[in-house]
């Protein structure tokens, strides 16, 4: 093993990750290493719960998570010189291994020695202390026993294989290391609360401040879990492996090189940080010094985080807030402009009435100005953290199909697709699509379509269904033109019911009603649009409640589409939602009857995907359901959050589910998501991870402010038209991967126990009688890499718990890309539309 | 929800009553004294608060706005069980909106606009047994397009044995003597007997200070 880890290579080596990169920095790190050693042993690093928030989850709720410190360990003195030296003796470094100990422990545990666990954990980066602590020795082990967390295990660096590092996602899941040891065994993960963290925080800042570059190099954020690496990293050689880049092989030889596949082929230099702080970075001076003045965070946030608890609490304490009241706030030197610009608006003292206290609002607010410096921030580096984000996470599905699509790369695939793009996608004889659906789909769902040059015309008849991806031009053209001869006999059909009276009295008095109904909804939908604004033409009906205010002549349009939709789908019926539905593709198509078959595409999606109109509304209901299951998967600690809340009928989300998010975006916004929502891309389910996507945004503010469903409902209604919809996207994009992740983790975990795949790993089996281990635990265990007995444990004793860990056929359906057919007789079975 | 609040008691008012009669631009009458009449359509539920002085107590009222579309009933009746109060609205210009008679055998079909009376049974089948109700007529500026009088609508809240007041939202008449009214009478019912009597059964939701609320809502369907 020495003899093969002699010829590794040191850091700085083509497979140079971000953790090769720090190691230029060693010098400056927190070693506290000094050479007496009596009894116990030497404490070099700690990382805590109180410091670096670790935690073990051992079950789906956040009340088990077992605190605790994740510490390097050095055994008595076996070697002469306790100071690492950096890369160039190698072999020594595996000489030490064994001297080294990886060790948990819970904080319960440490007794007398928790203070100098904190100690260490805190000591200055700068200026390491004076003397190396002496703990008691935990106990070593190399397999993994006692139930998790509740003990204290210490792994010889030795004899560990491998680390599987899962970084933080998106400002959700928790980064998480695992621990896989030669003899095959995994110890649980263990996961880094960064957010409550302030030595990582700090070591962000210093790593901002050299690199303008606050994702780091791989996409990630820095956190806890990079620390790990860089302690281990001065003692022994941490190699990333080539197969799966969340692997790190510990002092790997030769044959686990070539069993991962050779060398990580890593595309970013180490000095990568650097470039994309160039010419995408900072803008004018005043960017740079703030950031590296405050490590990335703007002064506006800054401030504002000092000031805003404090300040909070004093909101809440707030019984009666009077003018006189608000106007002291105002007045505290220690409000921050910001705010008191803010309790000078009058929005503010409305809210304030609705929520007792401004604190929810306010709470809200201060994550938008968060949230807007982080957009601000990284807009500078979007493209090139996007593409880190997407090429660097694990080979998933989805970065397979992105590679087989096409060579584009990421940052060209998220452009628009423009109509010279879009024509190139046919062949210039016939008109036939010349590329595969999956492509176009892909470049739509990534990208979208370009608002401003009329291609949205054409191609949303194919995400919708009129035109058949394989047609050709002339076939496209005969069809419209049937299609146009179908709209106006279905329109003169009713009109002949309805107007000539050709039906009886009681058909006639139906469509009027339903009529009325229409015109209604038609005058109440999307009127701040220019193009439904006007009220320049008298009305047609002089006897229609609207024959006052006048119309206009779209209006009057979709008017005759809605009832016309009627006619044809007469099971169905007009039901409140559809004029939200059909304004977007009439104003996109500015033609009745083409938008009238767009529109008949979207309701047969809607009605056999979706149902979202029948009059049982099982559609509704099944949707609300599944949110409800993925929610429970995907973030457990938020879900017992809202069942505490009374709030896990997921009610709040009925308006963004019926009507696709219409009401919660802007109009702009909503073409856009609705494109990529049409494209089934991922999912034919996609709009459930938009929810999650928000709903993971605001997972803090709701936790930490909303105890009832009331304020619950009303915080989620009065996002309206505040959602950031590129961000979303991506948050979606990634929860939806996740996701799958989980769901193929649990699938193995179910269906084969302890694969055994590489011959190195014994057949061993694990042996933690695990406590009900949720999804969420589950996707970190079970996370596909090549050694994938590692990691997943606790089935022998879980199997009574097995019934947590199903994945509901509900959310199984979530992986769908299909949208299947409801036949008529469905829509009966469930109420119909219309009658009962 | 930790400190003392701004009120003394907390109402819970539910406004039902078919699409487009005016239920969202009566709310936002009241609460915000504002109209708009190209108003959206209300999807799902929301709620909005004013807090009104009754007796010399604060009163919060929460009032519940719910879609009026007969299909989102197995929604909206999953927040009547918390409500003390209910509003009927119908609108003073549309027959339909106040009694629609009329069914559609020739396919099976019938309005999916409920009238007061069915809205009334919907109430007395879903809401808490005694809940205070008000019916209301709605649009009473329009009188050219009047079609049901204020006699019959008086009439039928007498039927139902509750009491009547026509508004308008667009003109503001009436609009906060009806909020106002209701709430009194919740007010006597439950808060003004509770205190000499022991807490009637329905009135678990409303209490002095520092009361928490239970939920509305709950499971749906
Ligand atoms: N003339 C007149 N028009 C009114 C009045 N109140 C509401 N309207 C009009 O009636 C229409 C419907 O009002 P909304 O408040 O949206 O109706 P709603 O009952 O909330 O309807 P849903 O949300 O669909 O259940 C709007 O276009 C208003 O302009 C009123 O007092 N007088
Ligand atoms: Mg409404």
């Amino acid at each position: 093993m020495a003899d093969s880890a002699a010829k590794l290579t040191p850091p700085g080596s083509p497979t140079a990750s971000f953790y090769d990169l720090s190691d230029d920095e060693e010098g400056e790190y927190n070693t506290i290493m000094h050479s007496s050693s009596g009894r116990g042993v030497k404490l070099l690093f700690s990382k805590s719960k109180r410091a670096t928030q670790v935690y073990v989850h051992p079950t789906s709720s956040s009340k088990d998570n077992i605190p605790g410190f994740i510490a390097l360990i050095q055994q008595k003195n076996p070697s002469t010189d306790a100071r690492p030296q950096t890369s160039s003796s190698t072999s020594s470094k595996a000489d030490r291994a064994t001297s080294y100990l990886l060790a948990w422990l819970p904080e319960s545990s440490l007794g007398d020695a928790f203070d100098s666990y904190v100690k260490v954990e805190l000591s200055d980066a700068s200026s390491p202390p004076k003397n190396t602590p002496l703990v008691p020795q935990p106990p070593t082990t190399t397999s993994h026993t006692t139930p998790i967390g509740t003990y204290a295990f210490a792994v010889p660096v030795s004899e560990i294989y491998s680390l599987l590092i899962r970084p933080p996602s998106l400002g959700w899941w928790f980064g998480s290391v695992v621990i896989n040891t030669r003899a095959g065994n995994s110890f649980p993960a263990l996961f880094f609360h960064d957010n409550e963290c302030q030595s990582t925080i700090l070591q962000k800042k210093k790593l901002v401040r050299e690199n303008f570059d606050p994702f780091g190099e791989d996409g990630g954020t820095f956190w806890g879990g990079d620390e790990i690496l860089r302690w281990l990293k001065r003692y022994v050689v941490v190699e990333k492996s080539g197969a799966d880049p969340s692997v790190y092989l510990i002092e790997p030889t030769v044959e686990d090189k070539l069993g991962f596949g050779g060398k990580a082929s890593a595309p970013n230099s180490p000095k990568l940080g650097s470039k994309i702080a160039g010419p995408m970075g900072i803008q004018g001076p005043n960017a740079a010094s703030s950031s590296s003045r405050d490590a990335g965070m703007d002064p506006v946030t800054k401030a504002l985080k000092q000031a805003r608890w404090s300040f909070l609490e004093k909101m809440s304490q707030v019984t009666s807030f009077t003018r006189r009241t608000a106007q002291e706030i105002v007045e505290n030197p220690k409000v921050p402009p910001q705010v008191r610009r803010l309790m000078k608006n009058p929005e503010v003292q409305t809210l304030q009435e609705e929520f007792d206290s401004a604190r929810v609002y306010l709470a809200r607010w201060a994550m938008g100005i968060a949230e807007q410096s982080e957009r601000e921030r990284s807009q500078r580096i979007f493209t090139a953290q996007d593409v880190l984000e997407m090429e660097d996470s694990d080979v998933g599905a989805f970065e397979i199909l992105d590679m087989e699509a096409s060579n584009l790369s990421l940052a060209e695939k998220r452009k628009p697709v423009s109509i010279k793009e879009w024509k190139s996608f046919f062949d210039t004889k016939v008109g036939r699509l010349q590329v595969t659906v999956d492509e176009v789909k892909e470049r739509i769902f990534l990208g979208g379509l370009n608002p401003s040059d009329g291609v949205r015309k054409e191609a949303w008849l194919f995400l919708l269904g009129v035109y058949d991806w394989d047609s050709t031009a002339d076939e496209r053209k005969a069809m419209m033109n049937s299609k146009r001869d179908e709209f106006v006999r279905l329109k003169g059909a009713w009109w002949e019911r309805m107007v000539d009276g050709n039906g009886n009295a009681e058909e006639t008095e139906w469509w009027k009603e339903q009529k009325g109904r229409i015109e209604k909804d038609v005058h109440r939908t999307d009127r701040q649009i220019p193009l439904f604004e006007g009220e320049d033409i008298p009305h047609p009906d002089p006897d229609s409640p609207f024959a006052e205010v006048g119309t206009n002549v779209h209006l009057e349009q979709m008017k005759d589409m809605l009832l016309t939709y009627n006619e044809y789908n007469r099971d169905l019926g007009y039901v409140q939602g559809m004029s939200d539905l059909l304004a977007p593709i009439y104003a996109v198509e500015q033609d009745d009857a083409v938008a009238f078959w767009g529109f008949v595409g979207f309701m047969d999606r809607m009605a056999s995907l979706e149902r979202n109109f029948l009059r049982d509304q099982s559609g509704m209901r099944t949707q609300l359901l599944t949110l409800d299951h993925l929610v429970q998967l995907m973030d457990p600690t938020l879900y017992l959050h809202l069942q505490s809340a009374d709030s896990t009928n997921f009610f709040f989300f009925f308006r963004m589910l019926l009507v696709w998010y219409k009401r919660e975006f802007e109009w702009v916004d909503v073409l856009r998501l609705w494109e990529s929502l049409w494209t089934d891309y991922m999912s034919s389910n996609f709009h459930l991870f938009i929810a999650l996507a928000i709903l993971e945004k605001h997972r803090d503010v709701i936790m930490e402010h909303l105890k009832h469903f009331d304020e619950v409902l009303k915080y989620v209604n009065e996002l309206s038209n505040t959602i950031d919809l590129p961000s979303t996207l991506l948050r979606a994009q990634a929860l939806f991967r996740r996701f799958q992740r989980t769901v193929e983790a649990v699938d193995k975990r179910n269906n084969f126990p302890t694969p055994t795949v590489r011959q190195r790993k014994p057949a061993a089996k694990p042996s933690s009688p695990k406590p009900s281990n949720s999804g969420a635990t589950s996707a970190v265990d079970g996370r596909r890499r090549p050694d994938s007995s590692a990691g997943i444990d606790g089935e022998e004793e879980g199997k009574g718990k097995d019934k947590e860990k199903v994945i509901s056929p509900e959310l199984r359906q979530l992986l769908s890309r299909k949208v299947e057919a409801l036949d008529k007789n469905g829509v009966k079975d469930h109420g119909g539309g219309v009658g009962a | 929800m930790a400190g003392t609040r701004n009120y003394d008691f907390l109402i819970k008012l539910l406004l039902i009553g078919d699409s487009g009669v005016g239920k969202s631009c009566c709310l936002l009458r009241f609460s915000e004294d504002s109209f708009t009449p190209s108003f959206i359509t209300t999807i799902g539920i929301d709620f909005k608060i004013r807090t009104i002085e009754l007796d010399g107590k604060r009163v919060k009222l929460q009032i519940w706005d719910t879609a009026g579309q007969e299909r989102f009933r197995t929604i909206t009746t999953a927040y009547y069980r918390g409500a003390m109060g209910i509003l009927l609205v119908y609108d003073v210009t549309d027959e339909r909106s106040f009694n629609s008679r009329i069914q559609y055998p020739f396919s099976g079909k019938q309005a999916d606009m409920p009238d007061i009376r069915t809205w009334f049974s919907n109430v007395e089948q879903h809401a808490t047994e005694g809940v205070n109700k008000i019916l209301i007529g709605n649009k009473c500026d329009w009188e050219e397009k009047r079609v049901v009088s204020v006699e019959r609508g008086q009439q039928l809240a007498d039927e139902l044995g509750i009491p009547f007041m026509e508004v308008s939202a667009k003109s503001n008449i009436n609009v906060e003597k009806a909020f106002y009214s209701l709430a009194a009478d919740i007010k006597k019912r439950i808060i003004d007997t509770s205190k000499t009597e022991q807490l009637p059964a329905q009135g678990v939701n409303v209490s002095e200070q520092n009361n928490s609320i239970s939920t509305m809502g709950g499971k749906c369907c």
